[in-house]
């Protein structure tokens, strides 16, 4: 039986000042080195034996990546502010639907956890990635080889997976502002499944249409099917029905319970973002 | 920069300055109770689900078994035994006690820690309000109705001053 008590794996530790150092370091060791953040997640994975990094970087010394700020009309959350510093951030006050998919997190883990943590460790059930999906977020990373934007989309893989290469630190989290006019909504039962949708409507035409999912799911992702049902038409029951049959396809047949409670929450979360759209 | 083995960390622990030689592997939660003798911080789940562990860094709940001791160099840390003032209870355990929260008790440090913060943000708490802070808490006495019933009055009794 694994002991949760202590840490057995033996690793260096590394506490960087800035981005550069950090990058170094990866750099040398990026294989064998894990980045450590809020430890939520990372902490858990090396005591039950699932990773077992010989480095440890830990970025919380570094202040450039606690800031969160604004360039033009995007939110830049740097990657080790915490759900906490979100939550309280002026800058995110308009970004209700991402704030929304935080509340529901445990008062100690909003503290620890970080943005930068919550993407690179890609769970499926991951809070702030439907709403990040939805709302065309990109990540900065940066290595020895450069810097370069990925749209969130890109970023998950597979469950637990990142494109990421292993000498990368994400460093950034650009978050575009709603379109003015735009209807957004975000929905969850407990950790099974998450919802989150973007609308933009012209009377009664669905011009634009995000939905995203996450939880009982292999990684979080956009439901392309469900937009595309709903894009360009006139937005009534039966095309939210169909969006909600083609979202429900993503999860596994055998999850019957999941399905159901999914079909209700999609209808809600849908519906939600159409009204709340002008 | 580099730590392969131990190194030396500066943290103050409930008000004294402790000056401690830690390995890169040692959790916070173990620093404090075999370290430091301060036995009020419990192991629960050691995965972050029971927040029995849960202590405050620099005034921010975390949960120490999942805290490298290396990463809080610098910090302030309050644990359970650093809540009382000169033998006085604080008003939270005052209410604790006062309203038969604590059964077994070994989930109590936590909460209490919890509660300070969760106190401290938003003093005027409803009662959801209140369980909603408690989810990452888990009492195996079941004991949860005494703990909100003693939260709710503690934030009755500090609003007073």
């Amino acid at each position: 039986m694994v002991n949760t008590r202590i840490l057995t794996s033996e690793f260096e530790y590394f506490e960087p000042k800035t981005v550069k150092e950090a990058v170094s370091l990866l750099a040398k060791y990026g294989k064998d080195a894990k980045v450590l953040a809020g430890g939520s997640n990372l902490l858990v994975d090396m005591k039950i034996g699932k990773v077992d990094p010989k480095y440890i970087i830990y970025i919380g010394k570094i202040p450039e990546l606690r800031t969160i700020s604004k360039i033009g009309t995007d939110v830049v959350v740097g990657a080790n502010a915490s759900f906490f510093d979100m939550m309280r951030s002026q800058e995110l006050k308009d970004c209700s639907i991402l704030l929304e998919a935080l509340k529901s997190i445990q008062i100690e883990i909003k503290r620890m956890g970080t943005i930068g943590g919550n993407i690179c460790n890609a769970a499926p059930t991951a809070s702030a990635a439907p709403p990040l999906l939805v709302l065309n977020a990109r990540v900065k990373v940066v290595s020895e080889r450069g810097s370069r934007m990925i749209p969130i989309e890109e970023v998950y893989t597979g469950n637990r997976k990142t494109s990421l290469a292993p000498d990368e630190l994400l460093t950034e989290v650009h978050i575009p502002a709603l379109n003015s006019g735009y209807g957004a909504a975000f929905g969850e039962i407990k950790r099974k499944i998450k919802f989150a949708a973007v609308i933009g409507r012209q009377e009664n035409i669905c011009k634009y249409c995000r939905i995203s999912i996450g939880g009982a799911v292999e990684k979080s992702k956009r439901v392309k099917k469900a937009e595309s049902i709903l894009e360009g038409k006139s937005f009534n029951e039966s095309a939210v029905e169909a969006a909600c049959a083609a979202a429900i396809e993503e999860i596994d047949p055998d999850n019957w319970y999941v399905r159901e409670i999914a079909k209700d929450l999609f209808r809600k979360v849908v519906q939600k973002a159409w009204e709340r759209a002008r | 920069m580099i730590f392969v083995n131990e190194r030396k960390i500066k943290v103050r622990v409930n008000g004294k300055d402790c000056e401690l030689s830690v390995k890169p592997n040692e959790l916070l939660l173990n620093v404090l109770r075999d370290k430091l003798g301060l036995l009020g911080t419990k192991y629960g789940c050691g995965t972050g689900d029971c927040g029995a562990c849960t202590v405050l860094i620099n005034n921010e709940p975390r949960l120490s078994c999942l805290t490298l001791a290396a990463t809080v160099d610098g910090a302030e840390i309050t644990t359970i035994e650093g809540m009382a003032t000169n033998g006085e209870l604080h008003p939270i355990q005052e209410a604790f006690v006062k309203h038969g929260a604590i059964q077994c008790g070994f989930c109590i440090p936590g909460i209490i820690m919890m509660a300070k913060s969760f106190l401290d943000e938003n003093p005027h708490p409803t009662d959801e309000e209140i369980k909603e802070s408690l989810k990452g808490h888990l009492c195996r006495c079941t004991g949860y109705i005494n703990i909100i019933k003693a939260i709710k009055a503690a934030s009755l009794e500090m609003a007073k001053g």
